[in-house]
């Protein structure tokens, strides 16, 4: 790049390499679908590694990546910038999508199903043959930088029926499932993350695992791999394991005086 | 302290990956927890902590001992002691992936028994003893050997070889034979309190008789009288004009959840929908006098909008936004110019306009409704009628749509559903008058009820569409024995709403509403009134909450 243009996404690139452990050959088929530029889902439970497997490709790749987080208040001018007045007049601000598919970012939408699905139709002609933006508040089509890639990441545990993704949007992705890797891994994570023990880990691990067989009987979800490094990092830093456990999974987990009491019951189960 | 059995089967669940019931043992049945296939029983008047160490006791059994082994060839005294090390290798196994348990079994052990008794019962214990707390001494020598020959196992063939350790059972076994102790299999239990009786893991080549499942169809007297009859209209003591009778509207079949076959089983419950017998307008006019009588006077209900964003409805003029506001923008400019301070609010973005919402209350009609309420005059079938009328006058100022249907079933055959007010009507003397003469008759099948509710919402416009359940007591039939069944039918048509965009929940008349509500309607979908005077202003609440929620 020429060093007089300074880099409009200079802040979004990842520096350090963020910590991943390969579960499966995610890695590889991630690399593929970056070579053709294939827009990906990522689907798969809260906290599990999607965002930080997108890091680690985006720095592995070398690549800026725009992460944005949708919600239901977001509009497509969230997405692709706006006009806002200046001391001359109007001027436009391309929004975080329009960054990175100007200059070659990989774009990442995090709960993608949160957004509107009137919002989420900005992205149809990028993600296909065509790899255009098109920005009809300014009337300039921007064509895709050729490093450009869409991923948007997506929980089909909990969201109802009537927050789904439109087929028309989810039939131009191509999608990695993702889940909570297997015990012995997964403790060796949270043990790296968190910087503890092994064995502690592996503990935590067994009460997460045992959350995770509650889904549907009450929880949306299980205990994630995120919230062991929480109650790990707790821990390592005196906290008593019962006490960590009950504010990182138990509280933060469910309201429902039955389901803490089983909650707690796991935790009890491997710390006594 | 204890917990509730619903917690006991979800702490179960995840610790042993499988489905559990937990349910209370009533205490004369005795002080100690029956496994039997997946359904734990344990005594009602245990406290927590025996209560989870028995729970944890059984999951070892489920997670690691092989059930119903043929118990043929075995004499009584081997069965007991191989059930015995059976006992101490599956919590072994337990403590190793859940060391916390350990404690919970430690400290439920039976009390050290006196070291002269040399009885049966007082041998396993001591064994149990040895084989739990590996600091543990004693100076019996089969004990020891029961500890040495356990241990020697462990270590060459692993605890997963459940053969090799009732090898050694069968040592332990004729060892106590030989030095004559004598067994009373009719006197002996387990030791260890928090155990089970361990019929678990033996089958004794009984015949079993499987659980009786027909649907009693056949039953004389189990059939209603024909809809159109006019016995129908004779159970209620109003005074009824000649020809009343229930006008049928329509059939429709509709499957049902069979929890044991997990499985639909298709079009196994006929709706009949009728019109409630025309009985002029007199309802009305008792209604009144009934609404007048009541001292607490309800107040008319505020219920709050659902909002969601309208396109078509432009906010300008402000702070944030997705598009400058022309106008505004121009006036800045000019300001500017005139070196005057401009008005920041520039932008426009898309206001929010309610969004269509529709309810429909469903009215349980069961027999049981008509109970008066706490001695009162009225009954609790008045109070429902009262307090949905009331929310669909509060409603009726609203642009909410808004229906109260009714149901009540005689056997999968027959499960009436009365529309008493349609979505969209206006609430007049002819609905009320309807609403006045629907009376509380049969059972409360609400799995049915809820499908066919959830069919009409279909045709509602997307946007909120909630169906709101007042009943008094948990769905029965006389068609179905198993108390289960029909909770398990009614989570699974509450799940099939859902999925189909409408939400469901439940407001309760019934203190003990708890333990089945929450598991049909799920956590934050119902709410129990314990007082039916109270329910007017639940339900209120709970349909606001319903508008409300996205």
């Amino acid at each position: 790049m020429n060093a007089a243009v300074p880099d409009p996404l200079a802040g979004y690139r990842i520096e350090a390499e963020p910590f991943y452990r390969p579960a499966g050959n995610e890695v590889a088929l991630y690399e593929q679908a970056y070579r053709h530029r294939m827009p990906l889902i990522l689907k798969g439970p809260t906290g599990c590694g999607k965002t930080r497997f997108v890091e680690h490709m985006a720095w592995s790749l070398g690549r800026p990546l725009v992460t944005l987080a949708c919600n239901e208040d977001m509009t497509a001018s969230d997405l692709v910038g706006r006009y806002l007045l200046d001391a001359n007049g109007t001027a436009w601000h391309d929004g975080p999508l329009t960054l990175a598919v100007r200059h070659g970012g990989i774009c990442y939408l995090d709960e993608v199903v949160e957004a509107r699905q009137d919002t989420t139709v900005v992205i149809h002609p990028l993600t296909d043959a065509r790899r255009i933006l098109p920005l009809d508040k300014k009337g300039e089509l921007v064509h895709a930088h050729p490093d450009f890639q869409l991923v948007v990441s997506y929980n089909p545990g909990y969201q109802s029926s009537a927050k789904d993704m439109k087929p028309s949007t989810r039939q131009r992705f191509a999608a990695l499932e993702f889940d909570y890797p297997h015990s012995g891994l997964e403790a060796e994570i949270v043990a790296h993350e968190a910087a503890v023990g092994l064995d502690l880990a592996a503990k935590l691990v067994a009460i997460a695992r045992c959350s995770r067989e509650l889904k549907h009987r009450g929880l949306d979800e299980g205990v994630s791999t995120r919230m062991l490094i929480y109650a790990g990092v707790l821990i390592r830093d005196g906290v008593s394991p019962r006490d960590s456990c009950e504010m990182t999974m138990t509280r933060a987990l469910t309201d429902d005086p039955d389901m803490a009491r089983a909650l707690q019951g796991f935790v009890e189960a491997q710390f006594g | 302290m204890k917990d509730s059995f619903a917690a006991l089967a979800l702490f179960a669940r995840g610790l042993a990956g499988v489905d559990i019931e937990v349910q209370p043992l009533e205490d004369h049945a005795g002080r100690r927890a029956v496994l039997a296939g997946k359904r734990l029983l344990l005594p009602a008047s245990a406290d927590r902590r025996w209560h989870r160490a028995m729970v944890a006791h059984a999951v070892a059994h489920l997670r690691h001992s092989r059930p119903s082994r043929p118990a043929r060839t075995l004499k009584p005294i081997g069965i007991a002691i191989v059930s015995a090390i059976e006992d101490a290798r599956v919590e072994r196994l337990l403590c190793r992936d859940f060391p916390g348990v350990h404690s919970w079994f430690a400290g439920s052990l039976a009390p050290a028994p006196d070291p002269l008794d040399l009885g049966f019962a007082a041998l396993v214990s001591r064994m149990d003893r040895v084989l739990m707390l590996p600091a543990w001494q004693d100076d019996n020598h089969w004990v020891n050997k029961a500890r040495r020959l356990f241990d020697e196992t462990v270590a060459s063939a692993g605890l997963e070889d459940c053969d090799a350790f009732r090898t050694i059972a069968s040592i332990l076994a004729n060892d106590l034979g030989q030095m004559r102790v004598r067994f009373d299999p009719q006197h002996y239990a387990v030791p260890a309190p928090y155990r089970d009786d361990n019929s678990y893991l033996w089958d004794f080549g009984e015949a079993e008789t499987p659980p009786d499942e027909a649907i009693a169809l056949q039953q004389p007297g189990a059939r209603p009288p024909a809809p159109t009859d006019a016995d129908a209209a004779n159970q209620g003591d109003g005074p009824l004009p000649e020809g009343a009778a229930e006008l049928e509207l329509g059939r429709y079949s509709y499957p049902e959840w069979d929890r044991k076959l997990e499985r639909l089983r298709p079009d196994w419950c006929t709706v009949i929908e009728k019109l409630p017998a025309w009985q002029g307008l007199w309802p009305v006019r008792e209604q009144q006098a009934a609404a007048s009588n009541t001292p607490e006077r309800l107040a008319p209900l505020a219920l709050p909008r659902a909002r969601q964003l309208d396109r078509t409805h432009r906010l300008r003029r402000q702070w944030e936004g997705d598009d400058v506001d022309l106008n505004a923008a121009i006036e800045v400019l000019v300001d500017r110019r005139l070196r005057l301070r401009p008005d920041p609010r520039l932008f426009m973005r898309p206001g929010r306009a309610s969004r269509p919402s529709s309810v429909l209350v469903l009215l349980d009609l069961s027999e049981s409704a008509n109970d008066p309420v706490h001695g009162g005059a009225r009954s609790l079938l008045d109070v429902e009628k009262q307090a949905a009328l009331l929310l669909a006058g509060s409603n009726a100022r609203g642009a909410d749509r808004f229906a109260i249907h009714g149901f009540s079933s005689n056997t999968r055959a027959e499960v009436y559903y009365y529309r008493l007010l349609e979505f969209g009507r206006p609430l007049e003397a002819p609905s009320r008058a309807v609403i006045g003469a629907v009376r509380g008759r049969y059972s409360t099948r609400i799995g049915a009820a809820l499908r066919h509710a959830a069919s009409h919402m279909r045709t509602e416009p997307s946007g909120q569409r909630a169906i709101l359940l007042v009943t008094d007591g948990a769905p029965s039939d006389i068609d179905v024995h198993d108390p289960e069944y029909l909770i398990e039918d009614a989570r699974m048509a509450v799940a099939e709403a859902r999925e189909a965009g409408v939400r469901t929940a439940c407001i309760a008349v019934d203190s003990a509403a708890d333990a089945y509500v929450r598991r049909i309607f799920g956590w934050r979908n119902y709410c129990v009134a314990d007082d039916a005077r109270s329910l007017p202003a639940r339900l209120a609440r709970m349909s606001a909450r319903l508008a409300a929620a996205n």
